[in-house]
């Protein structure tokens, strides 16, 4: 068990260990006690990283908050309400999750290039803003909530709007911090749609910014470099894991029990 | 003014119809208690009153207003669900002050209310704590705490105590007629069970079907029942139903003669020659010692006796249908004795085979026709 946790964490301790290292002993095997910095502060200074941190984190929870807000409403009105042609839409929304993301490339890039969003954060953005992995389980979520609690809230004064709010979003909160969790890490790492988008750092965000900052020297891989760069950018997901992993493990249990 | 009119009402599901020519009137303070079956329409008919139902047909007045239209939250009534429906990540103090936030009342006002009706309810302790922390009984009364801290109209309650074991719906069943007496609310009350229709209600309504067969006072639905149905499902032990034929002094069944008193004679001329049915309670046919001088007296074997304690029942099969009744459970009575058992008919009723209604002596106000 523990073995295949080592296998597992080798080339994340190789990353840490190459990046405080100076660049001349990257890849050598000396144990010396010589630990530096300035392998960030090179990698910093010779790509816009603050800017691209900044679109990164633009992008990321911009996507996340709009997804909340278009799932929950969808999840409500699946769950709860009916309507003609419900079935269908319905289906269509599972659709979704079974294309290949790849194969939307092309046709979203032409309806960018119409609406002229090539090259923004917003239109990074747009093609998630409706996730039927959201909605999907949001809906399972407000189906298991009891139906008495709607009625209840219908009773002592609640529109549609405030029943969500004050009944079943907070009830789904699980729900919401594995969604978010999922969400945050895919976006976080995505690299090929935005690079298709956008060329120019300023929309850019820490995933093209690092590929080309790894592939721009001339004489070859700096891996002191190119390691202390990928660590700036993988530090805020690993950061995240470790904070909220007593809320992803509690999440994935609270689901299970019912 | 809390008073409730129904008027033709009807409730359909696309082919179904659950409820059906509702007419009724419920006065401003009654407490009443609709009872019936699983399926009769009973919680329907609550729901419709709530407005989580549409009415199909007919018209539904709270007060003077006509209130069809109009949204739950406007029709100033509060509901108690079975299952108590209480928000689970709320404390008890959330939860009971919910339908005030909604309705934006101040912060202060909200504390005050909160803290009074907590105390009708004895759970001032409890108000910090959440639904999952309190035992069945406590929640119930958060429940109640919700419903009448809104000071609503009308209180009603989707069989509250069903939940609850047996010595708490006791205690809780006389804490809500108290809550009653003490806030003067109108309440709906909907329930299977008869013995909290008997004793808690001012009228009950008794339903099967979504048809109303019958509606007055426990008194006069139990002395007095419409039809077989609510002979039967009111009482326990139930009403014993024989069937026979009415002869010119006597009511034949089986083996048995039953003579007849003369003011029931002239009452059933009309039926001399029938097939009637009757129907007279456990606690009418007597066994007390030697009853073979007395006219009315049958000699029957029993087959089984029960002892409750403070009631023991006989019974005993004639004319291949069983009947019950009630002993003396001091007595010593085995099964497969053969004994006189007195059948006073003073209480008694006759009922029309087909139609299964009582037969009368007068038309009675109700709203079932014959």
């Amino acid at each position: 068990m523990y073995f295949l946790a080592l296998l597992w964490v080798i080339p994340l301790l190789w990353l840490i260990w190459t990046a405080i290292r100076p660049s001349q002993l990257a890849t050598s095997l000396s144990f010396s006690v010589d630990f530096t910095l300035d392998n960030f502060i090179d990698a910093w200074q010779k790509a816009p990283f603050a800017q691209y941190y900044l679109n990164t984190f633009y992008i990321v929870f911009g996507i996340l908050i709009v997804q909340l807000i278009t799932a929950t409403l969808a999840a409500y009105v699946f769950a709860r309400l009916n309507f003609w042609g419900k079935k269908v839409i319905f289906i269509l929304i599972l659709v979704q999750l079974m294309i290949p993301i790849d194969v939307l490339i092309f046709p979203n890039y032409n309806v960018l290039r119409d609406l002229s969003l090539l090259n923004t954060k917003l239109g990074i953005m747009i093609p998630y803003f409706a996730t039927a992995f959201g909605i999907f389980l949001l809906r399972q979520r407000f189906k298991s909530v009891p139906y008495e609690l709607e009625e209840v809230a219908k009773l002592e004064g609640c529109g549609i709007l405030e029943t969500i709010w004050k009944v079943y979003v907070p009830l789904a909160k699980p729900t919401y911090i594995a969604f978010g969790l999922v969400s945050v890490s895919y976006h976080w790492s995505s690299f090929l749609w935005p690079l298709i988008v956008t060329d120019s750092a300023q929309n850019r965000p820490l995933t093209v910014g690092l590929s080309l900052f790894a592939q721009s020297f001339e004489t070859g891989a700096q891996w002191a470099e190119v390691s202390a760069a990928t660590f700036m950018v993988i530090f805020p997901l690993l950061l995240a894991f470790f904070i909220f992993q007593k809320e992803f493990i509690s999440s994935f249990m609270q689901s299970g029990i019912k | 003014m809390a008073s409730l009119k129904f008027e033709d009402i009807e409730k359909n599901y696309d082919d179904l119809t659950v409820v059906k020519d509702l007419n009724l009137e419920i006065n401003d303070e009654e407490f009443i208690v609709f009872v019936g079956p699983s399926g009769c329409g009973k919680s329907t008919t609550l729901r419709i009153i709530a407005g989580l139902e549409e009415i199909s047909k007919g018209n539904l007045y709270i007060g003077d207003k006509s209130v069809n239209q109009v949204e739950p939250k406007d029709r100033n009534v509060s509901m108690v669900f079975q299952n108590y429906a209480l928000f689970p990540h709320l404390n008890v103090y959330d939860n009971i002050a919910f339908g005030l936030r909604a309705r934006k009342v101040p912060e202060k006002e909200i504390k005050e209310l909160v803290t009074n009706a907590a105390g009708i309810l004895g759970i001032k302790n409890l108000l910090a704590r959440k639904p999952k922390e309190l035992s069945g009984g406590q929640q119930q009364r958060v429940a109640l705490g919700r419903s009448i801290v809104r000071k609503p109209e009308v209180f009603l309650m989707d069989e509250p105590l069903s939940n609850l074991d047996a010595n708490l719906k006791v205690q809780m069943r006389s804490e809500i007629t108290k809550l009653h007496k003490e806030l003067k609310t109108t309440t709906i009350y909907v329930t299977h069970d008869q013995i909290e229709a008997m004793t808690m209600a001012d009228r009950i309504v008794i339903m099967k079907d979504g048809v109303i067969q019958q509606v007055g006072t426990p008194k006069e639905v139990y002395n007095y029942p419409n039809n077989v149905f609510v002979g039967k499902f009111i009482g326990q032990p139930a009403m014993n139903f024989i069937n026979g034929i009415l002869k010119e002094d006597a009511f034949i069944f089986g083996e048995y003669m039953l003579p007849l008193p003369i003011q029931q004679i002239d009452f059933l001329r009309n039926y001399i020659g029938q097939e009637l049915i009757l129907g007279i309670r456990p606690e009418d046919i007597h066994y007390e010692g030697d009853y073979s001088l007395q006219k009315s007296s049958l000699n029957i074997k029993v087959d089984k006796v029960e002892l409750l304690g403070s009631e023991a029942y006989a019974y005993m099969n004639v004319a291949g249908e069983e009947i019950i009744s009630r002993i003396n459970p001091r007595l010593d009575i085995k099964s497969q004795q053969n004994l006189n058992f007195y059948f006073d008919l003073e209480w008694a009723h006759f009922f029309n085979p087909k139609s299964k209604n009582r037969l009368r002596k007068t038309e009675l106000k109700n709203v079932v026709n014959q």
